[in-house]
């Protein structure tokens, strides 16, 4: 139930049949992480507030600079020097006390990304580096949380909304971290940019808790200010996405989750031993590698189809997961571990290569 | 055969084009996009995403007349 001064302020918005007392109430439930306070997460930010999303997550480690103020417009000249998200926490109460915010005013690193996201309904990235963009995605996928991406460079901008039941992600589009990429102090921006893209943005985090057709999912929307153009690219899931993130956490790029430890790993005489019990095998290696094993209950699934045919692995029962030198077998364990909650994992440590002379 | 190939971003700065109509007799998306930076050799070394007729694309992919074809680089402003 909305209060009466809910009902006022809401007013203009609860006519629209789309929106109503329980859009409004969706509204209010609804928690939205937005990470960098900058360019793209200042509007965001203030049209979510003012339409009265329920729990705000602010996370900028950054302080107010005054050449930020042309574009960043929850800052005054007052607030230079002073942390953006306990800046932009004031600013959005005033605007709106009926609401929670929580500022966050560090950065978001690869040890509590997790732990932010996983408090979270919707994550939204208006950061400014690739490194942080692609930790996001990665989270996000394992908190299986959708992601709301904006980015822009000079005069053009894109959006999309990623990892949205079962949809794309980031990775989708750009599989690999690049080396880096100018931000707007290196490109140059006009103020209104991050402003049209932002609510571009919000645009979509509206429609997302209100349940409104049609989202930017699927596709990667590309915005050009000067020309006006807007084009659609169509994008797909991509079968090796998660396995790249996890090969990033592995050479210590991305999430710090993917490390090794904990991990359970067994040599040739565990392997062996194993076979006399009713242990699944599963060979993620490519179909033509040599030698072949044979055994009982095997499962030959090479890593980037294991995503796909997920169905053909029995939960529940010890896995052996192999390859030929324990590498592939590594990242086919954490992509079932922690990307769909499989447990009792073992990991050939040092692979079929190690022994096959004795096959 | 013609085709049309567009540069978003930076790509479109570096090619000084956003918009370039081409003939060619390149079968796969991997053979067009070895064409066309021979053509723009300022796009090597780049990142980008490759699209063919508004969808994402990989480099197997056979390649039609009147294709269009784009080039998307990542943006990391925000």
């Amino acid at each position: 139930m909305l209060t009466p001064a809910e009902k006022y302020r809401y007013a203009r918005q609860l006519n629209l049949a789309a929106v109503g007392e329980t859009g409004q109430e969706k509204l209010r439930n609804a928690k939205v992480l937005v990470i960098g306070c900058g360019g793209l997460g200042c509007p965001v930010l203030t049209y979510l507030a003012g339409s009265g999303t329920g729990t705000l997550g602010i996370v900028d480690h950054d302080t107010v600079d005054e050449s930020n103020l042309h574009r960043q417009i929850l800052f005054g000249t007052k607030d230079v020097g002073r942390k953006k998200a306990d800046c932009a926490k004031e600013k959005l109460a005033d605007q709106n006390p009926f609401i929670c915010i929580n500022a966050y005013p560090f950065a978001l690193t690869a040890a509590n990304a997790r732990e932010l996201i996983s408090q979270y309904d919707i994550v939204v990235d208006g950061t400014d580096n690739f490194k942080t963009r692609y930790l996001i995605n990665d989270a996000c996928v394992l908190e299986n949380k959708p992601l709301v991406y904006g980015a822009i460079y000079k005069f053009e901008g894109q959006v999309s909304v990623f990892n949205f039941n079962g949809g794309p992600t980031y990775r989708c589009l750009f599989p690999t971290e690049p080396d880096s990429g100018p931000d707007c102090r290196e490109a140059g921006v006009l103020p209104v940019l991050p402003g049209i893209i932002g609510l571009f943005m919000t645009n979509e985090i509206l429609k997302l808790i209100l349940e409104l057709d049609t989202l930017l999912t699927g596709k990667v929307m590309i915005y050009h200010a000067l020309s006006n153009t807007t084009t659609f690219m169509n994008l797909d899931r991509l079968s090796s996405s998660n396995v790249l993130a996890i090969q990033a956490g592995i050479a210590g790029t991305g999430l710090c989750h993917y490390d090794n430890s904990g991990m359970e790993q067994i040599d040739e005489l565990q392997f062996f031993e194993l076979m006399k019990t009713d242990t699944v095998f599963l060979d993620v290696r490519e179909s033509w590698e040599q030698p072949p094993v044979q055994c009982e209950n095997l499962l030959q699934i090479p890593l980037d189809q294991i995503e796909s045919r997920l169905g053909e692995i029995p939960a529940g029962k010890k896995i052996v997961v192999f390859c030929q030198s324990g590498g592939r077998s590594r990242i086919a364990i954490h992509l079932l571990a922690h990307v769909y909650g499989f447990n009792n994992l073992l990991n050939l440590e040092k692979g079929i290569h190690s022994f096959s002379s004795s096959l | 055969m013609p085709i049309t190939v567009l540069f978003f971003g930076r790509l479109a700065e570096l090619t000084q084009t956003h918009k370039v109509e081409l003939q060619t007799t390149a079968s796969s998306v991997r053979e067009l996009e070895t064409n066309i930076l021979e053509l723009f050799p300022t796009l090597q070394n780049q990142p980008y995403t490759l699209a063919l007729n508004e969808t994402i694309t990989d480099r197997d992919k056979p390649i039609f007349d009147s294709a269009r074809f784009a080039f998307l680089p990542p943006f990391a402003g925000g």
